[in-house]
């Protein structure tokens, strides 16, 4: 058409072309630009699958380099390759350093300077905010440790995928059958212990003040419930700053109150939206806090109903109660069944250049009389040993009756189950249902 | 005089080099990110070059806010937020401005110290302070509770219970963020009031204005680059603030859009979004910039003319 | 109104406001030191006077190695920043004052950019920057005091362009007359002349490293890299002893100190006016 006959003048239509040209040209480059959300690395393929496997087998889900996501009912034996094979039987221990990498205030320092002067070596260590921080770092090769703490069966694929574990010779070992739980020595994350050693145990539960919260939180059909109803503790509430545990809080009550089994490590967005939705009407019932500070602000009072990490409990109790709070003021509910129990543990780095000296640390923390010091004295974790439950610590009058539920039972464990490695598309779900949840 | 042109030019190269690299780089690593992708361990993976750029997380992002998700929530949470916080800023900073630069005679010395005193006090001690004093056996709340503010407050809504400054109250995160950021608003006002020409305003009375109408209509019009050079010394980085809101509250109510960049890039594992939000808020404040800059410009000129 | 009564008067609510503004910005921060001092736990009841928290036993900033590490590790950052920002600023302030043509303009709005970036923006940047492009430096001391640099440079070009600007041209054109050679322009003529701005602006970088938040803690690496900021954030919402006021009321003397100091330098041999206005951080 002549641009005349249109009523436009040249120079509004040459003006016309150019801003088309420009937003075909525009176009045409983001249709170039790649336009995805999955990560890299993800789509690695499982390997060959046979074809009757494909069509008759619904898979479950993997994880980094297709490895398998370990499960309670899905146990992985991970092999010993012949380029990482453990360190031989009878090798004295190094002179050291010992090159340690741990959470901040995860470990009793008092503990640790009787290992140092046994063994005659010095200890240094190191401190990560996040597990992801933490294998994002020694998997880079900048940084290289000889013992590894404070990891959990959700990050043991990452730490087989990226080769960063020594496997562990249990000859140093002997305190391992010896004193812990059986359901640890072989647990479904790590058959046959080959990579890993439990360090402390803990269970997600209520942490409330027993002086100024009327309800006998651990007498209600859902004690879970309590979150829902406690406007009278508006702005005194807290929730835990984790999304894993924070959204399965809700999933918990749930199927509690439909008196079945969650599955706490759900792919289904779904049923997380759901949990989303629930943890949010708390902002207008309570108006909760999202912390993981309840170690001390529950003994302080600042709080008076926190979601809790037994341990936090616990360690209030040992180490920051002001004095004039009695230890039982404070009191911890946990569900026997279908929450959360979760495990840490010990591993020793491939890199490690005193590996020896690293098992004699790890067997001297399971010796039974150092990992009681390392739990009253200090974390409030409570350490896989037999002989550590809670009647022994009331019969020593280092803890109330209220917070008898804070100490974590074998049998806990099986019932129970832990937070979990998801495929990379189900913590995405995850993740934006926790930025959902922190907007308000 | 032949190499001293390149003496000086040598002398700023290793500062210019320096910024270059620390931080215009710094800046393009921001965009790589949030058009780049992430690996499995949630560590971001850069793509370098612009013709690779993959914008699955920014169009994400984009998409989540056209369709009212939490990133349009957060983000006019934080306009709200900042715009009262400005607005109550220049209310109370103004009159203490124009005092000191206009009325403090004697006194200018000793009021000067106290405004330029809290510019060097740690911000987060300034609100370690309020925390302490609205704590609910704190001598501010006590205070607060004899002298009837907080019935006031309670009952214009602003406070949900007694003694509840810290439950996740925006009111009290709105009033911190005036507490810390005013210093950095009233210094560049008062300067801005100084430096006005008295005679000015004499010329203005001796034509027989009231010294209100006098006020109304030269000194402050002619303070108007001053209050937005201030306006903006405080909305830019009040923008991006999240330590306030976190500290006087740990809520989700009152979460501000630096509060979800945190999340996501200290806490969390999604450095891209994370970046994706950073280059959205730079976004924004450029285009504040440069709106500035207009009316500065302008107001400039008009000044020069009155 | 007696001000409208009398045109010359002083408003009495104006002072009022002004009054109770400057009552209001001090006082938390002066009860906050107070209870610093306070013998007992508590930061809201009074229980005594006493120096425990700073010289006492466990749990005072001297005898808390949590504590006493951060407070040496951001002194440790400040003096390396203070080291490196200066020359650099002072450099950068000489070059590009004396710059001419082309590019002066953009050298110039490069150094102002930090000035009005918001730091969280600063430090996702410098994140992504030490994870990503230098991971051989990764996070640590060394990219907090990088990071640090970054954005005390503008400040010392600013203070040092200042002083630049008073002192004038005429100075090294007399030296350049009596055929000295541009280095010793430099380093003769010029330098000793803007000593006074140099020591000032080392003493706001010092002041401005101290207090600084965001970057630091963003590109910190591991427990060992805690600064006093740090330190305050993680610990105010908890529930701390007053150890914690104790801390912030030393690194508090110490940056008032450092400035005072650099002030009293300054207006000895730059003149009061010129002090006032670096007071006020005139840009």
């Amino acid at each position: 058409m002549h641009p005349r006959q249109s009523g436009m003048s040249r120079r509004q239509l040459l003006r016309r072309s150019a801003v088309g040209a420009a937003g075909l040209s525009a176009a045409g480059a983001l249709a170039g630009c790649e336009n995805t959300t999955t990560p890299i690395g993800a789509a690695d393929a499982a390997g060959e699958v046979s074809k009757a496997a494909a069509e008759l087998v619904v898979p479950k889900p993997l994880g980094p380099a297709g490895l398998p996501l370990p499960r309670s009912d899905n146990a992985v034996t991970w092999a010993i390759t012949d380029d990482n094979k453990p360190i031989a039987d009878g090798v004295k221990p190094e002179v050291g350093p010992l090159r340690i990498y741990n959470y901040a205030d995860y470990v009793d320092p008092a503990t640790v300077k009787k290992f140092q002067q046994k063994f005659n070596a010095k200890v240094q260590v190191a401190t990560y905010n996040s597990s992801d921080e933490a294998i994002a770092k020694i998997a880079s090769g900048a940084v290289s440790f000889d013992l590894i703490m404070g990891l959990s069966g959700s990050n043991m694929v990452d730490l087989i995928a990226r080769r960063l574990l020594k496997p562990l010779n249990h000859s140093y070992l002997p305190n391992l059958e010896k004193n812990i739980w059986p359901e640890l020595v072989d647990p479904f994350y790590d058959r046959g212990a080959r990579y890993t050693v439990p360090y402390v145990v803990w269970m997600d539960g209520i942490g409330w003040r027993n002086d100024k919260v009327k309800e006998d939180i651990a007498t209600m059909d859902v004690p879970w419930d309590i979150f829902w109803q406690a406007q009278a503790y508006r702005g005194q509430v807290g929730i835990l700053d984790d999304r894993r545990d924070a959204l399965s809080m809700p999933m918990q009550r749930d199927a509690m109150r439909r008196d079945v089994r969650p599955d706490l490590n759900t792919e289904d967005e779904a049923v997380v939206d759901k949990a989303q939705r629930d943890l949010s009407a708390l902002s207008a019932i309570c108006n909760p806090k999202i912390t993981i500070t309840d170690y001390q602000t529950l003994p302080e009072g600042k709080t008076v109903l926190h979601h809790s990490w037994s341990g936090d409990v616990l360690g209030g109790v040992f180490y920051y109660r002001p004095k004039n709070v009695p230890p039982s003021a404070l009191s911890f509910w946990g569900p026997v069944q279908n929450g959360v129990v979760q495990n840490d543990f010990f591993c020793v780095g491939r890199t490690a250049t005193s590996p020896a000296l690293a098992h004699q640390f790890i067997n001297f923390f399971l010796d039974e009389r150092n990992a009681y010091a390392n739990f009253v004295d200090f974390t409030g974790y409570t350490p896989p040993q037999k002989n550590i439950d809670a009647d022994t610590l009331l019969k020593r009058n280092l803890i109330p009756k209220s917070l008898t539920q804070a100490i974590v039972r074998p049998d806990q464990f099986a019932a129970n189950q832990e937070l979990l490695q998801l495929s990379v598309q189900g913590q995405r779900f995850w993740d934006d249902a926790w930025s959902k949840f922190k907007v308000g | 005089m032949g190499g001293s042109r390149w003496t000086w030019r040598l002398l700023a190269l290793p500062g210019v080099a320096w910024l270059s690299v620390f931080f215009l780089v710094a800046l393009y690593a921001v965009l790589a990110v949030a058009f780049g992708n992430q690996d499995t361990l949630s560590q971001p993976v850069p793509f370098w070059n612009p013709l690779d750029w993959n914008v699955g997380y920014v169009l994400e992002m984009l998409k989540n806010i056209w369709h009212g998700g939490q990133f349009l929530t957060v983000s006019l949470r934080t306009i709200e937020f900042v715009t009262i916080a400005v607005v109550l800023s220049l209310l109370v900073g103004y009159p203490v401005a124009y005092f000191t630069a206009r009325h403090a005679g004697r006194w200018k010395g000793l009021v000067l110290v106290g405004l330029i005193l809290p510019l060097w006090i740690n911000y987060l001690m300034r609100m370690l302070a309020w925390i302490n004093l609205l704590a609910p056996d704190g001598l501010g709340t006590r205070a607060l509770h004899t002298f009837g503010i907080e019935k006031l407050f309670l009952t214009l809504g602003l406070l949900g219970a007694p003694g509840g400054w810290l439950n996740g109250e925006p009111t009290t995160v709105i009033l911190a963020l005036v507490y810390g950021y005013l210093p950095f608003f009233i210094l560049p006002l008062f300067v801005a009031i100084d430096r006005i020409d008295a005679r000015q305003i004499e010329a203005a009375r001796d034509l027989g204005a009231s010294p209100l109408s006098g006020f109304l209509r030269v000194t402050l019009p002619l303070s108007v680059p001053g209050i937005l050079a201030g306006i903006v010394l405080i909305a830019l980085p009040m923008f991006g603030d999240y330590y306030t809101a976190d500290l006087v509250s740990s809520s989700t109510q009152t979460n501000m859009i630096g509060n979800q960049i945190d999340e996501f890039m200290r806490q969390g594992s999604q450095k891209v979004t994370g970046a994706a939000l950073t280059l959205l808020l730079s976004v924004f404040l450029l285009v504040l910039m440069f709106y500035y800059l207009r009316t500065t410009r302008r107001a400039g000129t008009s000044a020069q003319t009155a | 109104m007696t001000w409208i009564r009398n045109p010359w008067g002083r408003p009495r609510w104006l002072a009022l406001i002004t009054a109770l503004y400057v009552l209001w910005s001090v006082v938390p921060v002066l009860l906050a030191i107070a209870f610093a001092f306070n013998a007992g736990r508590s930061r809201t009841t009074w229980q005594g006077f006493s120096f425990r928290w700073f010289t006492g036993g466990t749990g005072s900033v001297l005898h808390d190695p949590a504590l006493r590490d951060a407070l040496e590790h951001t002194l440790l950052l400040a003096v390396i920043c203070v080291a490196v920002a200066t020359p650099l600023g002072v450099a950068l302030a000489l070059g590009l004052q004396r710059w001419r043509g082309r590019g002066s303009g953009t050298v110039n709005s490069l150094m102002l950019l930090p000035l009005v970036t918001p730091e969280i923006v600063m430090g996702v940047a410098l994140l992504l920057l030490f994870l990503r492009i230098f991971p051989g430096i990764g996070l640590g001391t060394k990219a907090q005091v990088i990071g640090q640099v970054t954005f005390t440079l503008s400040y010392v070009v600013v203070i040092v362009r200042g002083r630049l600007v008073s002192i004038g041209p005429e100075f090294e054109q007399a030296a350049a007359d009596l055929g000295a050679p541009p280095r010793d322009q430099v380093f003769r003529v010029l330098l000793p002349l803007l000593l006074p701005a140099i020591v000032a602006s080392a003493a706001v970088a010092f002041a401005i490293s101290i207090d600084d938040f965001v970057v630091t803690q963003y590109l910190s690496g591991d427990a060992s890299t805690t600064t006093v900021s740090m330190l305050l954030y993680a610990n105010a919402r908890g529930a701390p002893t007053p150890a914690l006021n104790a801390i912030a009321t030393v690194g508090l003397a110490i940056t008032l100190l450092t400035l005072i100091a650099a002030f009293l330098v300054y207006r000895r041999f730059a003149g009061g006016q010129e002090a006032a206005s670096l007071a006020t951080m005139e840009v």
